[in-house]
Protein backbone atom coordinates (compact mmCIF):
# COMPACT_ATOMS: atom_id res chain seq x y z
CA UNK A 1 0.00 0.00 0.00
CA UNK A 2 2.63 1.93 0.43
CA UNK A 3 4.19 1.79 -2.41
CA UNK A 4 0.73 2.83 -4.18
CA UNK A 5 0.95 6.14 -2.16
CA UNK A 6 4.63 6.74 -3.25
CA UNK A 7 3.39 6.18 -6.94
CA UNK A 8 0.09 8.17 -6.59
CA UNK A 9 2.50 11.08 -5.05
CA UNK A 10 5.15 10.95 -7.85
CA UNK A 11 2.50 10.64 -10.50
CA UNK A 12 0.44 14.30 -8.68
CA UNK A 13 3.63 15.55 -7.72
CA UNK A 14 5.10 16.93 -10.69
CA UNK A 15 1.79 18.53 -11.52
CA UNK A 16 1.28 20.50 -8.69
CA UNK A 17 5.37 21.55 -8.81
CA UNK A 18 4.16 23.10 -12.22
CA UNK A 19 1.08 24.70 -10.71
CA UNK A 20 -1.18 23.62 -13.36
CA UNK A 21 -3.23 21.30 -11.31
CA UNK A 22 -4.32 24.73 -9.62
CA UNK A 23 -5.69 26.89 -12.09
CA UNK A 24 -8.92 27.49 -13.68
CA UNK A 25 -10.50 28.92 -16.74
CA UNK A 26 -12.75 31.58 -15.89
CA UNK A 27 -14.60 34.42 -18.22
CA UNK A 28 -14.16 37.73 -17.96
CA UNK A 29 -17.02 40.15 -19.27
CA UNK A 30 -16.04 43.74 -19.94
CA UNK A 31 -18.67 46.20 -21.28
CA UNK A 32 -17.69 49.31 -22.92
CA UNK A 33 -19.49 52.39 -23.19
CA UNK A 34 -22.02 52.96 -25.62
CA UNK A 35 -20.26 55.07 -28.74
CA UNK A 36 -20.34 56.43 -32.26
CA UNK A 37 -18.27 55.94 -35.19
CA UNK A 38 -17.88 57.70 -38.50
CA UNK A 39 -15.28 58.37 -41.25
CA UNK A 40 -16.04 62.01 -40.17
CA UNK A 41 -15.58 62.04 -36.35
CA UNK A 42 -13.81 58.35 -35.52
CA UNK A 43 -13.89 57.18 -32.35
CA UNK A 44 -11.39 55.33 -30.13
CA UNK A 45 -11.99 53.92 -26.35
CA UNK A 46 -9.36 53.30 -23.79
CA UNK A 47 -9.82 49.68 -22.72
CA UNK A 48 -8.07 49.56 -19.50
CA UNK A 49 -9.39 45.59 -18.10
CA UNK A 50 -8.04 46.41 -14.87
CA UNK A 51 -10.81 48.59 -13.94
CA UNK A 52 -12.67 45.32 -14.25
CA UNK A 53 -12.81 43.20 -10.82
CA UNK A 54 -12.97 39.92 -12.13
CA UNK A 55 -9.87 40.83 -13.89
CA UNK A 56 -8.09 42.75 -11.66
CA UNK A 57 -8.23 39.87 -8.84
CA UNK A 58 -6.57 37.48 -11.42
CA UNK A 59 -4.26 39.88 -13.50
CA UNK A 60 -1.36 38.69 -11.26
CA UNK A 61 -2.14 35.04 -11.58
CA UNK A 62 -2.97 35.07 -15.63
CA UNK A 63 -1.30 31.54 -17.25
CA UNK A 64 -2.57 32.28 -20.92
CA UNK A 65 -5.34 34.10 -22.50
CA UNK A 66 -7.79 31.24 -24.13
CA UNK A 67 -10.01 33.16 -26.18
CA UNK A 68 -11.41 37.06 -26.81
CA UNK A 69 -14.29 37.67 -28.87
CA UNK A 70 -16.98 40.87 -29.42
CA UNK A 71 -20.75 40.88 -28.23
CA UNK A 72 -23.40 43.12 -28.57
CA UNK A 73 -25.09 45.38 -30.67
CA UNK A 74 -23.74 47.25 -34.15
CA UNK A 75 -25.70 49.62 -35.96
CA UNK A 76 -25.21 51.02 -39.09
CA UNK A 77 -26.69 54.81 -38.80
CA UNK A 78 -26.24 55.44 -43.16
CA UNK A 79 -28.41 53.97 -45.92
CA UNK A 80 -26.07 52.22 -47.42
CA UNK A 81 -24.66 48.44 -46.54
CA UNK A 82 -21.46 48.46 -44.50
CA UNK A 83 -19.40 45.79 -42.46
CA UNK A 84 -18.57 47.13 -38.99
CA UNK A 85 -14.72 46.77 -38.18
CA UNK A 86 -12.62 46.76 -35.11
CA UNK A 87 -9.14 47.81 -34.97
CA UNK A 88 -6.76 47.50 -31.58
CA UNK A 89 -3.48 49.90 -30.89
CA UNK A 90 -1.11 50.71 -28.45
CA UNK A 91 -1.55 54.18 -28.72
CA UNK A 92 -5.17 56.16 -28.75
CA UNK A 93 -3.74 59.30 -31.30
CA UNK A 94 -5.07 58.26 -34.39
CA UNK A 95 -7.77 60.31 -35.28
CA UNK A 96 -8.19 59.09 -39.33
CA UNK A 97 -9.39 55.51 -40.41
CA UNK A 98 -6.40 55.29 -42.70
CA UNK A 99 -4.11 55.62 -39.76
CA UNK A 100 -5.81 53.32 -38.03
CA UNK A 101 -5.44 51.36 -41.22
CA UNK A 102 -1.60 51.92 -41.05
CA UNK A 103 -0.72 51.61 -37.90
CA UNK A 104 -3.30 49.47 -35.66
CA UNK A 105 -4.44 45.51 -35.89
CA UNK A 106 -7.67 44.38 -37.32
CA UNK A 107 -9.45 42.39 -35.13
CA UNK A 108 -13.06 42.20 -35.68
CA UNK A 109 -15.10 41.94 -39.30
CA UNK A 110 -18.93 42.27 -38.74
CA UNK A 111 -20.92 40.30 -41.29
CA UNK A 112 -22.76 42.90 -43.66
CA UNK A 113 -25.61 45.53 -41.86
CA UNK A 114 -27.80 46.44 -44.37
CA UNK A 115 -28.43 50.34 -44.26
CA UNK A 116 -30.18 51.80 -41.45
CA UNK A 117 -30.26 48.53 -39.22
CA UNK A 118 -28.27 46.99 -37.11
CA UNK A 119 -27.05 43.09 -35.98
CA UNK A 120 -26.71 41.44 -32.71
CA UNK A 121 -23.47 38.91 -32.35
CA UNK A 122 -23.83 36.70 -29.90
CA UNK A 123 -21.01 34.92 -27.82
CA UNK A 124 -20.76 31.77 -30.78
CA UNK A 125 -21.11 34.35 -33.18
CA UNK A 126 -18.57 36.59 -32.54
CA UNK A 127 -15.55 34.15 -32.29
CA UNK A 128 -16.08 33.72 -35.96
CA UNK A 129 -15.47 37.05 -36.90
CA UNK A 130 -12.58 37.59 -34.91
CA UNK A 131 -9.27 38.40 -37.12
CA UNK A 132 -5.63 38.37 -35.72
CA UNK A 133 -6.69 36.66 -32.50
CA UNK A 134 -2.98 36.10 -31.45
CA UNK A 135 -2.93 39.98 -31.16
CA UNK A 136 -6.01 40.30 -29.50
CA UNK A 137 -4.83 38.14 -26.74
CA UNK A 138 -1.92 39.91 -26.67
CA UNK A 139 -3.57 42.54 -26.22
CA UNK A 140 -5.47 41.48 -23.22
CA UNK A 141 -2.85 40.02 -21.24
CA UNK A 142 -1.34 43.51 -20.93
CA UNK A 143 -4.72 44.87 -19.85
CA UNK A 144 -4.49 48.06 -21.96
CA UNK A 145 -4.96 49.09 -25.41
CA UNK A 146 -6.74 51.23 -27.59
CA UNK A 147 -10.06 50.42 -29.95
CA UNK A 148 -11.46 52.05 -32.80
CA UNK A 149 -14.66 51.67 -34.64
CA UNK A 150 -14.52 51.80 -38.27
CA UNK A 151 -16.29 50.26 -40.66
CA UNK A 152 -15.15 48.16 -44.13
CA UNK A 153 -16.33 50.78 -46.48
CA UNK A 154 -16.47 54.73 -46.00
CA UNK A 155 -18.44 56.75 -45.36
CA UNK A 156 -19.55 55.35 -42.63
CA UNK A 157 -21.41 55.83 -39.29
CA UNK A 158 -21.78 53.33 -36.77
CA UNK A 159 -22.80 52.75 -33.10
CA UNK A 160 -20.97 50.29 -31.04
CA UNK A 161 -22.64 48.73 -28.11
CA UNK A 162 -20.67 46.06 -27.63
CA UNK A 163 -18.50 44.19 -24.99
CA UNK A 164 -15.79 42.03 -24.53
CA UNK A 165 -15.76 38.67 -23.39
CA UNK A 166 -12.39 37.19 -22.49
CA UNK A 167 -11.21 33.64 -21.30
CA UNK A 168 -8.24 33.08 -19.35
CA UNK A 169 -6.98 30.67 -17.68
CA UNK A 170 -5.40 32.03 -14.41
CA UNK A 171 -4.10 30.59 -10.98
CA UNK A 172 -6.39 29.71 -8.29
CA UNK B 1 20.88 -1.29 -29.39
CA UNK B 2 17.77 -1.55 -31.12
CA UNK B 3 17.94 -5.19 -31.23
CA UNK B 4 18.76 -5.31 -27.36
CA UNK B 5 15.64 -3.11 -27.04
CA UNK B 6 13.38 -5.04 -29.09
CA UNK B 7 14.30 -8.78 -27.30
CA UNK B 8 13.94 -6.92 -24.09
CA UNK B 9 10.42 -6.14 -25.13
CA UNK B 10 9.70 -9.39 -26.43
CA UNK B 11 10.95 -11.45 -23.55
CA UNK B 12 8.83 -9.15 -21.13
CA UNK B 13 5.72 -9.77 -23.44
CA UNK B 14 6.32 -13.95 -23.53
CA UNK B 15 7.08 -13.38 -19.58
CA UNK B 16 3.67 -11.77 -19.09
CA UNK B 17 1.74 -13.58 -21.76
CA UNK B 18 2.96 -16.58 -19.78
CA UNK B 19 1.31 -15.83 -16.55
CA UNK B 20 -1.73 -14.12 -18.10
CA UNK B 21 -4.58 -13.68 -15.12
CA UNK B 22 -7.20 -12.26 -16.93
CA UNK B 23 -8.22 -10.60 -20.20
CA UNK B 24 -11.49 -8.45 -20.88
CA UNK B 25 -13.32 -6.11 -23.01
CA UNK B 26 -15.85 -3.64 -22.06
CA UNK B 27 -17.73 -1.01 -23.04
CA UNK B 28 -18.63 2.33 -20.77
CA UNK B 29 -20.96 5.35 -20.76
CA UNK B 30 -20.79 8.54 -18.17
CA UNK B 31 -20.38 11.58 -17.03
CA UNK B 32 -17.76 14.20 -17.88
CA UNK B 33 -17.70 17.03 -15.86
CA UNK B 34 -15.09 20.16 -16.43
CA UNK B 35 -13.69 21.31 -12.99
CA UNK B 36 -13.40 25.05 -12.95
CA UNK B 37 -13.98 25.73 -16.38
CA UNK B 38 -16.21 28.56 -17.13
CA UNK B 39 -16.09 28.04 -20.86
CA UNK B 40 -17.69 24.28 -20.55
CA UNK B 41 -20.59 22.63 -18.78
CA UNK B 42 -20.79 18.71 -17.72
CA UNK B 43 -21.92 16.76 -20.76
CA UNK B 44 -21.38 12.71 -21.26
CA UNK B 45 -19.81 10.23 -22.68
CA UNK B 46 -18.56 6.59 -23.92
CA UNK B 47 -15.50 4.56 -24.18
CA UNK B 48 -14.30 0.77 -24.74
CA UNK B 49 -11.40 -0.69 -23.65
CA UNK B 50 -9.12 -3.61 -23.28
CA UNK B 51 -7.78 -5.11 -20.03
CA UNK B 52 -4.99 -7.22 -19.77
CA UNK B 53 -3.71 -7.96 -16.23
CA UNK B 54 -0.22 -10.64 -16.86
CA UNK B 55 -0.60 -10.84 -12.68
CA UNK B 56 -3.29 -10.71 -9.99
CA UNK B 57 -2.16 -7.08 -8.55
CA UNK B 58 -1.30 -5.36 -11.42
CA UNK B 59 -2.75 -5.08 -15.31
CA UNK B 60 -2.57 -3.11 -18.28
CA UNK B 61 -5.47 -1.57 -20.13
CA UNK B 62 -5.68 0.73 -23.64
CA UNK B 63 -9.24 2.57 -23.89
CA UNK B 64 -10.77 4.92 -26.45
CA UNK B 65 -13.09 7.57 -25.38
CA UNK B 66 -15.74 10.18 -27.09
CA UNK B 67 -17.18 12.61 -24.62
CA UNK B 68 -18.95 16.05 -24.42
CA UNK B 69 -19.02 18.79 -22.77
CA UNK B 70 -22.16 20.80 -22.20
CA UNK B 71 -22.99 24.51 -23.68
CA UNK B 72 -21.68 27.06 -21.64
CA UNK B 73 -23.86 29.73 -21.19
CA UNK B 74 -23.21 33.82 -20.83
CA UNK B 75 -25.68 36.55 -20.27
CA UNK B 76 -24.71 39.94 -21.97
CA UNK B 77 -26.85 43.08 -22.13
CA UNK B 78 -29.69 40.95 -20.90
CA UNK B 79 -29.66 38.23 -23.18
CA UNK B 80 -28.59 34.56 -22.20
CA UNK B 81 -26.26 33.37 -24.90
CA UNK B 82 -24.54 29.73 -25.58
CA UNK B 83 -20.90 28.71 -26.91
CA UNK B 84 -20.15 25.15 -28.18
CA UNK B 85 -19.09 22.92 -25.37
CA UNK B 86 -17.57 20.95 -28.13
CA UNK B 87 -16.22 17.09 -28.45
CA UNK B 88 -13.68 15.16 -26.46
CA UNK B 89 -11.43 12.06 -28.15
CA UNK B 90 -9.71 10.73 -25.88
CA UNK B 91 -7.12 7.58 -26.64
CA UNK B 92 -5.02 6.24 -23.80
CA UNK B 93 -3.35 4.01 -21.87
CA UNK B 94 -3.76 3.29 -18.33
CA UNK B 95 -2.45 0.63 -15.31
CA UNK B 96 -4.68 -0.95 -12.87
CA UNK B 97 -3.34 -1.71 -9.66
CA UNK B 98 -5.29 -3.51 -6.89
CA UNK B 99 -7.75 -6.56 -7.58
CA UNK B 100 -7.36 -6.82 -11.33
CA UNK B 101 -6.80 -10.57 -11.82
CA UNK B 102 -10.11 -10.99 -12.60
CA UNK B 103 -12.21 -14.03 -11.27
CA UNK B 104 -15.80 -13.96 -9.92
CA UNK B 105 -16.44 -11.34 -6.99
CA UNK B 106 -15.65 -8.11 -6.16
CA UNK B 107 -12.59 -6.10 -7.10
CA UNK B 108 -11.05 -2.61 -5.97
CA UNK B 109 -8.48 -1.09 -7.75
CA UNK B 110 -6.76 2.30 -8.66
CA UNK B 111 -6.03 3.23 -12.29
CA UNK B 112 -3.64 5.80 -13.28
CA UNK B 113 -2.69 6.60 -16.76
CA UNK B 114 -2.74 9.15 -19.97
CA UNK B 115 -4.13 9.96 -23.07
CA UNK B 116 -3.62 11.69 -26.73
CA UNK B 117 -7.02 14.21 -25.58
CA UNK B 118 -8.53 16.37 -28.19
CA UNK B 119 -10.91 19.00 -27.81
CA UNK B 120 -12.65 20.45 -30.76
CA UNK B 121 -14.60 23.37 -30.26
CA UNK B 122 -17.09 25.24 -33.10
CA UNK B 123 -14.70 28.63 -33.67
CA UNK B 124 -12.02 28.03 -31.80
CA UNK B 125 -8.73 26.42 -32.21
CA UNK B 126 -8.40 22.43 -31.22
CA UNK B 127 -6.49 21.30 -28.05
CA UNK B 128 -4.43 18.54 -28.60
CA UNK B 129 -2.39 17.76 -25.82
CA UNK B 130 -1.89 14.62 -23.63
CA UNK B 131 -3.78 14.32 -20.29
CA UNK B 132 -2.91 12.32 -17.22
CA UNK B 133 -5.50 10.47 -14.66
CA UNK B 134 -5.93 8.99 -12.11
CA UNK B 135 -8.76 7.26 -10.20
CA UNK B 136 -10.70 4.45 -8.13
CA UNK B 137 -12.38 1.84 -9.89
CA UNK B 138 -14.92 -1.06 -8.35
CA UNK B 139 -16.35 -3.98 -10.42
CA UNK B 140 -18.12 -7.04 -9.69
CA UNK B 141 -17.73 -9.95 -12.21
CA UNK B 142 -20.94 -12.01 -12.22
CA UNK B 143 -21.08 -16.03 -13.29
CA UNK B 144 -21.31 -15.53 -17.08
CA UNK B 145 -17.79 -13.11 -16.94
CA UNK B 146 -19.78 -10.58 -17.33
CA UNK B 147 -18.38 -8.06 -15.09
CA UNK B 148 -20.40 -4.77 -14.35
CA UNK B 149 -17.90 -1.73 -13.35
CA UNK B 150 -18.10 1.44 -11.95
CA UNK B 151 -14.97 3.74 -12.27
CA UNK B 152 -13.68 7.59 -11.78
CA UNK B 153 -11.37 9.73 -12.73
CA UNK B 154 -9.49 12.87 -12.20
CA UNK B 155 -7.58 14.06 -15.07
CA UNK B 156 -5.09 16.82 -15.53
CA UNK B 157 -4.78 18.33 -19.38
CA UNK B 158 -1.75 20.17 -19.80
CA UNK B 159 -2.27 23.52 -21.25
CA UNK B 160 0.03 26.47 -22.92
CA UNK B 161 1.02 29.28 -20.49
CA UNK B 162 1.53 26.57 -17.20
CA UNK B 163 -2.58 25.92 -16.76
CA UNK B 164 -4.70 23.15 -17.35
CA UNK B 165 -7.93 22.07 -17.86
CA UNK B 166 -9.23 19.53 -15.23
CA UNK B 167 -12.22 17.13 -15.66
CA UNK B 168 -14.04 14.59 -13.38
CA UNK B 169 -15.22 11.27 -15.35
CA UNK B 170 -17.41 9.00 -14.08
CA UNK B 171 -18.18 5.72 -16.25
CA UNK B 172 -20.46 2.60 -15.67
CA UNK B 173 -20.24 -0.13 -17.89
CA UNK B 174 -19.89 -3.51 -18.33
CA UNK B 175 -16.61 -5.59 -19.40
CA UNK B 176 -16.91 -9.25 -20.70
CA UNK B 177 -13.75 -11.09 -18.98
CA UNK B 178 -12.63 -14.41 -21.41
CA UNK B 179 -12.23 -17.47 -19.29
CA UNK B 180 -8.80 -18.51 -18.58
CA UNK B 181 -7.66 -21.85 -16.90
CA UNK B 182 -7.07 -21.63 -13.23
CA UNK B 183 -3.59 -19.82 -12.67
CA UNK B 184 -3.24 -18.10 -15.99
CA UNK B 185 -2.28 -19.35 -19.78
Amino acid sequence: MNKLKTGILAFLLPLFITGCVGTGTIIIVFELAEFVSSSSGLEVVEVDLTTNNDYNDNKDRIKSIEQVTVVGWLVNELQTDNQAEIFIADVGTYSTPAEVQANGTPVFLSPVISGNDSVFIDWSDGLSHIENLAALKDAADSGHFWLYGLAADSPFTVRFHITLVITMTAGL
Amino acid sequence: MKKLLSIAILLAMTASASALTDISVGAFGGLNVPLVQDDAKSGNGFGVKAKFAPVPMIAGAIFYESRGFGDPELTVFGQTMTSDGGKVSAFGAEALIGNVGGGMGPHFYWTIGLCSYKWTRDGQDDLSKIGYHLGPGFEIVLAANIGVEIRGKFEVVPTDGGGSRKNAVVFIGANYHFALPAGGI
